[in-house]
């Protein structure tokens, strides 16, 4: 098929105070809308971060073999069995320490996006005099 | 609350969309990406600024940082804020889209150019056609596939009257009522802008536009599904956008928290990677299907499914759409983790080395489900691994199975309706073990989706092009004349075959022609409507059927108006064609005409099925028509009439001597007549709606006889045969209705013999012409024929032997005698035959 035309700007503005006047109007999609925006589409990706590290269900599963490769101990012998236990041990302790790394890897790149996203709504309220201090400093403070 | 207008000066959204087209959007969309470059060079220039003495690099790198910066909010506050702007309800210019707002401007543009005071829905169109979007749906819709664009809509202009000249074109009326039925489709559909799409629905109250449809063979629902799989594809080549989407797949926990799968690895084919790694094509629809097959897994304790259909009905198709739902993470919580893998049921049973070892493999395989934990097995033909019949690729391994599917393993299983009643209802635990999900095949608005999505992959494969109206034909001779397969198989499988086949020929636009052309190649009928030649056939076909058959003139009327109505379509399409009682002494035509019908509605008298029905006297002989169900291990039998029907559905049957079939085996026909269709022993179901079917019967031929000799009229005569019948206990009143016509057919007279002699004799001269001998008889040698050939109980039946044994005989004596030579002329005299 034909490729899709460049998308037009949206024609409705999804904004509760559409009737208000045009200052108020601004004011409210520069210092309210676009920043809970912003922050809601963070929060999202927070929750979609913890899914893709399954936290709940690394927890869930925090003691259980690693690939749940486990050597049933029925019918062996006392000193088999004795082996076979600390081989599930060991077994256990790499799922464990592994499941453990990934949940606080998984935790910090959630607090880290969190922050972020309480940063960047911040951020683009501060946009327009950032810009504007950035570039008078650029060209009047020696 | 004020009025409702359409003025595109007073909207704000008009003059900012010529804004948004003059500043060119594209260009300003580069730039954001550019100034994601000039904001890391400044951060870069910064870090460099701290280890360099010289303060240019802070300035520079403040200008960038600050610039990017400052460009970032002005985009942001342009594109977000300041076009999009508040809505005046009152005016429904303000509601349209940038691409609406385009095409009402060019709308406006050629009627300008054209000279016209007002604009008329021609300009909509115009202007419809203009946009890029617009063109692609009308060429869909079949417009100006034909023909340049240009000069349909230059045409169309011509046929308006000019009211006046002006240089502030208004809109017409009716153009208002076009784009108020645009909006009301937009909000039908959940929008709140107006689309080129709702636009050209909105067409559709125009009579120009109607007009056009009509001659496109479109209709409005057709164009909504136009527009719709134009927003469909429009959404597909867009993709998704990971930061809006709201769900997230397994995620690592699937691998982490679950176990390996070195035998599922050997046997299976894990369906999640495929869909992952994008090797299987989306699913559409099947939506209930889908939910059922979640809903039933996710349930803890014994959670497994069967689903139940013909091959190709799409089974695998709604458990790909299950695994899609899965990959995307749209599942139920419980299922989210969950793999599934199809078992190649072949590789599991082949290569046995020792004995044993076939169970073994199964038990392994159902342990390492069970002990990952998040596997779903999936079983296609499942039946293979529990038949009852020990044979080449089946085992019974129902009882090393049943143990796992109380609760150890998930297991999705698929089979036929015949396999299911035959193999898996014989183990009762089995069939207990599994909620059954009988898949029915998709009706034809679900198959126009599925064909939606299916169709673009072959256009970009095959560099052709499918319009909207070349699908729907697809799909209504899919349905009418393939019958071995189901729905969605058959359409896709055919779509797949016409795209190949145009792209051999060089065609590259899909026309009904095309697709007319390769189904009645594959099948040897004609599916192409009446038109031209055949139309000319249909209308003379009296005078065809006349060429075999003497007199009988009401039979062949009747039967010939029956095919007239199958042909134009007129006739309901869930009966067959034509059903027909012929009642009549012996040797009156009622077989020849039979094989007469078959030859002119399917090509040739071999595409008749001839039952003789005094074979079926009892009551258990219905078994043998239809066909029984397997019992005890014992595979079923065939049914003489099913099993001829199901093989050649384009057929004419013929039930000879009706009256003789058990009353409980003319109950059966009922259904037929009324719904086109019977079900066989097996529980498959059989399709007579391509089938004529003419009972024949010599019930009542005595009553006729005298009936004649009274010079009952026939109107009269046809009333008290059909009471004749109905008080002798020959035909319930409820069979005889069901005919479309019951015809008596006359003993013939005297005359009519003697012609039946003549076009006897007069096929046995035109085979002698192909030896290049000329045959003539003589008027005697044709009465004394006749009179040799009729009997006065089996009418005409003995003329073909009387023929055969006194002039046929005659010939062949002389021919070997060496006195009739190539080339000669003989004139065949009573006298000669003996």
């Amino acid at each position: 098929m034909d490729e899709a035309k460049p998308q037009g700007f949206r024609v409705f503005q999804p904004n509760r105070f559409r009737n208000s006047p045009v200052v108020i109007g601004f004011f409210s999609w520069w210092l309210y809308e676009k920043p809970a925006f912003i922050f809601s589409l963070m929060l999202k990706n927070c929750d979609k971060l913890l899914d893709f590290f399954s936290i709940g269900i690394l927890l869930q599963t925090l003691f259980l073999p690693w690939k749940r490769d486990e050597i049933d101990t029925t019918n062996l012998a006392l000193d088999d069995k004795i082996r076979v236990f600390f081989m599930n041990l060991v077994s256990r302790l790499v799922g464990a320490v592994v499941r453990l790394f990934t949940i606080f890897a998984g935790l910090i790149i959630v607090v880290i996006t969190f922050a972020f996203g309480l940063a960047v709504p911040i951020l683009f309220i501060a946009l327009p005099f950032l810009g504007i201090f950035l570039i008078f400093n650029s060209i009047f403070v020696s | 609350m004020s009025q409702i207008i359409f003025d595109p000066r007073q909207s704000k959204n008009f003059a900012k969309a010529k804004v948004y087209h003059n500043l060119e959007a594209g260009i300003f969309q580069t730039l954001v990406k550019l100034s994601y470059f000039v904001f890391i060079l400044g951060v870069f220039l910064f870090i460099y600024s701290r280890f360099s003495a010289d303060s240019i690099y802070v300035k520079i790198a403040y200008f960038l940082v600050g610039s990017s910066s400052f460009y970032w909010f002005f985009y942001e506050f342009l594109f977000e804020y300041y076009l999009p702007s508040p809505v005046d309800d009152a005016n429904r210019a303000d509601q349209l889209s940038t691409d609406s707002i385009a095409i009402i401007e060019e709308s406006i543009n050629v009627t300008l150019k054209n000279k016209f005071a007002s604009i008329e829905p021609i300009f909509l169109l115009a202007g419809i056609e203009k946009s890029k979007e617009g063109r692609y749906m009308l060429l869909r819709a079949g417009f100006g596939l034909d023909r340049d664009f240009s000069n349909i809509i230059s045409s169309e202009i011509n046929k308006i009257a000019r009211i006046q000249v002006g240089n502030e074109p208004v809109f017409s009326p009716v153009t208002l009522v076009c784009i108020e039925e645009a909006h009301s489709n937009a909000i039908a559909a959940g929008r709140v802008e107006i689309t080129a799409g709702d636009l050209l629905i909105g067409l559709s109250k125009s009579e120009f536009f109607q007009h056009v449809l009509f001659e496109l063979k479109m209709d409005l629902k057709d164009l909504i599904s136009v527009v719709n799989w134009y927003s469909l594809l429009l959404a597909k080549s867009k993709g998704e956008n990971f930061l809006l989407k709201d769900t997230f797949g397994p995620g690592i926990g699937r691998d982490w928290s679950f176990g390996y799968t070195p035998v599922l690895n050997r046997f299976a084919i894990n369906i999640n990677d495929s869909i992952e790694f994008g090797m299987s094509p989306t699913v559409y629809g099947r939506k209930n299907e889908i939910d059922t097959i979640e809903n039933i897994l996710a349930k803890s304790g014994q959670s497994n499914v069967i689903l139940i259909g013909d091959h190709g009905i799409g089974k695998k198709t709604i458990i790909n759409g299950f695994v899609q739902k899965i990959v995307k993470g749209e599942v139920l919580k419980s299922m989210r983790f969950m793999n599934v893998f199809k078992v190649d049921t072949g590789a599991l049973l082949s290569g046995v080395g020792q004995q044993g070892e076939i169970e073994m493999r199964i038990t392994r395989l159902f342990n390492e489900a069970a002990r990952a934990g998040n596997i779903i097995l999936f079983f296609e033909d499942f039946h293979a691994l529990i038949s009852a019949e020990p044979g080449v690729g089946s085992v019974n391994a129902s009882e090393i199975i049943l143990p796992y599917l109380s609760g150890g393993v998930h297991v999705i299983a698929t089979t036929t309706l015949e396999q299911y009643h035959k193999s898996i209802e014989a183990s009762p635990g089995i069939a207990a073990a599994f909620d059954r999900i009988e898949v029915k095949e998709p009706d034809e608005t679900e198959v126009v989706k599925i064909l939606e999505e299916t169709v673009p992959y072959m256009e970009s494969r095959d560099g052709i092009f499918w319009p909207y109206q070349s699908l729907k034909e697809l799909i209504r001779v899919s349905a009418r004349y393939v019958h071995n397969k189901p729905f969605p198989e058959k359409a896709i499988e055919f779509a797949d075959e016409v795209s190949v086949s145009a792209a051999k020929q060089g065609q590259k636009v899909i026309n009904t022609d095309l697709i007319d052309s390769l189904v009645s190649s594959k099948i040897d009928v004609p599916v192409k409507e009446a038109e031209g030649e055949e139309a000319k056939k249909l209308i003379n076909l009296e005078g065809f059927l006349h060429k075999r058959i003497i007199g009988q003139d009401e039979a062949i009327k009747a039967v010939a108006s029956a095919m007239r109505r199958a042909r134009t379509g007129i006739q309901d399409r869930n009966r067959p064609i034509g059903t027909f009682l012929f009642l009549g002494p012996t040797g009156v035509g009622k077989t020849e005409t039979s094989k007469a019908l078959a030859e002119a509605y399917f090509g040739s008298e071999k595409n008749m099925i001839r039952i003789d029905m005094s074979e079926f006297q009892e009551q258990s002989s219905v078994y043998r028509l239809i066909g029984s169900p397997p019992a005890a291990g014992k595979a079923g039998e065939k049914g003489q009439l099913t099993t001829a029907v199901a093989d050649n559905p384009f057929s004419l049957v013929l039930l000879d001597e009706i009256e003789k079939a058990h009353k409980d085996i003319l109950t059966l026909f009922l259904q037929v007549f009324d719904d086109g269709r019977l079900t066989d022993g097996t529980g498959r179901t059989i399709d007579f709606t391509n089938t004529i079917i003419i009972a024949t019967s010599n019930a009542g031929s005595e009553f006729i006889r005298e009936s004649l000799q009274n010079a009952v009229p026939e109107e009269q005569l046809k009333k008290s045969l059909l009471d004749f019948l109905q008080k002798q206990g020959i035909f319930a009143p409820e069979f005889l209705n069901r005919f479309d016509a019951v015809v008596a057919f006359h003993p013939l007279s005297r005359e009519q013999i003697v012609q039946v002699a003549q076009l006897m004799l007069s096929e046995l001269a035109k085979r002698m012409l192909e030896k290049e001998i000329t045959v003539q008889f003589t008027p005697e040698a044709v009465q004394k024929l006749a009179q040799a050939g009729f009997d006065p109980v089996y009418g005409a039946r003995p003329m073909r032997r009387a023929i055969q044994d006194r002039a046929e005989n005659m010939i062949a004596n002389n021919l070997l005698a060496g006195k009739i030579t190539r080339g000669q002329r003989v004139l065949i005299s009573d006298k000669d035959i003996a």
